[in-house]
Parts: C-alpha cells; sequence; structure tokens
C-alpha cells in the first residue's frame, strides 16, 4: 500500500480526474476524524468502504427468513 | 426446469426466468443464478428471490415501483451499464427485506436494490448513491396500508 503524508489543504490525484483533499483534521488518538473532499467525473462510484460491508451483514439476516406470515400465504403460486 | 427450494420444496419454472447476477448478491458472490417467484397469498408487491444452485437461499423482496413510487436514487451509471444498457424506465427494482422475529420490526433495504434488466435477464445488486436511503428502512406500516388500500 502506497502511504503518503499531508496537511491540511493539500491533496493527492489519483488518475487523471480523481483528486482527493484533506480537508478539515480534528480530535486526537482513537478519535481523531479527518475530513476529505473528494472530486471525480459524474458516475464515478465514491463509498465509504464499510458501506458494502453493511449491506452483506444486512444480507446475510434477511436470507433464509424463519417467518410464519400468513398475509403471504406460505407457498409460491404455480408458475 | 426444476429448482428446489428448502422453504417450498420443488419448483418447476421456465428456464428463460433465470436473472443471472453475473456479481451474486452482496455478500453471496458465488451464487449468480435466481429466479423471482410469487405468492400464492394473492400479494403482489412482495416476491421470493430464489437461488436457483442452493435451495437455503431465498430472500423476501418487494417491488420498489409498487411499494415507494417515488423512490428515485441515484445509480451510478456503470451500474447500469452493466445490466446491458437498459434505459431506468425498464428495469425492474426490488429491495430486500429482512423480516425479524416480530414482523412488525421489518425493514428493507433502500440502499442496495436489486436491479432487474427483463431484456437481458441480467440483474445486479446495487448501492447506491443517495444519501437518504438507507439499509434498515422500516416498512411493517407501509405494507400494512397498502395491502388494505387493496384489499
Amino acid at each position: 500500500m502506497l502511504v503518503l503524508t499531508r496537511k491540511r489543504g493539500q491533496a493527492i490525484k489519483i488518475g487523471d480526474d480523481v483528486v482527493i483533499t484533506v480537508t478539515e483534521i480534528r480530535g486526537k488518538g482513537s478519535k481523531s476524524i479527518v475530513k476529505l473532499g473528494i472530486t471525480a467525473p459524474p458516475g464515478t462510484k465514491v463509498l465509504r468502504e464499510e458501506v458494502e460491508r453493511e449491506v452483506a451483514q444486512e444480507m446475510d439476516l434477511a436470507k433464509d427468513p424463519a417467518f410464519d406470515i400468513s398475509l403471504l400465504g406460505d407457498k409460491v403460486k404455480e408458475q | 426446469m426444476l429448482v428446489q427450494t428448502k422453504r417450498f420444496g420443488q419448483v418447476e419454472i421456465d428456464s428463460s426466468r433465470v436473472i443471472t447476477f453475473p456479481n451474486g448478491l452482496i455478500g453471496f458472490p458465488e451464487f449468480k443464478e435466481y429466479v423471482v417467484l410469487d405468492f400464492a397469498g394473492g400479494n403482489s408487491v412482495l416476491r421470493w428471490l430464489q437461488s436457483v444452485q442452493e435451495p437455503s437461499l431465498g430472500f423476501v423482496t418487494l417491488s420498489l415501483y409498487d411499494v415507494f413510487p417515488d423512490y428515485d436514487p441515484e445509480f451510478c451509471p456503470s451500474d447500469l451499464a452493466d445490466l446491458g444498457g437498459a434505459s431506468p424506465d425498464d428495469l425492474v427494482l426490488l429491495s430486500v427485506v429482512t423480516v425479524p422475529p416480530d414482523i412488525r420490526k421489518m425493514t428493507t433495504n433502500l440502499q442496495a436494490p436489486l436491479v432487474l434488466n427483463p431484456a437481458t435477464r441480467l440483474g445486479k445488486q446495487v448501492i447506491v448513491m443517495s444519501p437518504e436511503y438507507t439499509t434498515r428502512h422500516y416498512v411493517f406500516s407501509t405494507l400494512e396500508s397498502l395491502m388494505k388500500r387493496t384489499g
């Protein structure tokens, strides 16, 4: 992994079109927070990394539900 | 073809109804083929998404256009291109429902809908870019009032 040191206001460029700027740094130790500004072409997917993990956890809760939900009828229609 | 399901036993479906998710679902990348089954209880907004390969892998889903007509998230264009380039109006959107033991607390995942292209039979679970949609949106009362209205 490439590790770069940046100060507030400094940026990193990825490829030709993506710029990530450190806009704010505050707090100390485990409570420290950094705010990043991201410029990227329209349509570029930018996600907090944990979102996909949260969705995967939710999918795991949703799979094979053990519900007894009479309003559904616990059968599928003849297809 | 016959599809084995843990919940409903063996179900005969036309093989043209299989939908391929080239990336699988989020958290389940290894299972790529699914069928959407209707429940017999006459509830048309809920569907059962069944893995063709794994009988125990199935999900309750709801039709987003029917339950949340105002649902209009921002999709990443590359995600839609992966489905074979349909216009958004031609896509079918399903949202996975989590049913806890207390069904009044059931939630649906508006942040990561399943986007299906009926023309290509391709599907993708997409994380939308609109921050107002969450993975755990309470949906029981919405479904309840919808069912009262439609009988």
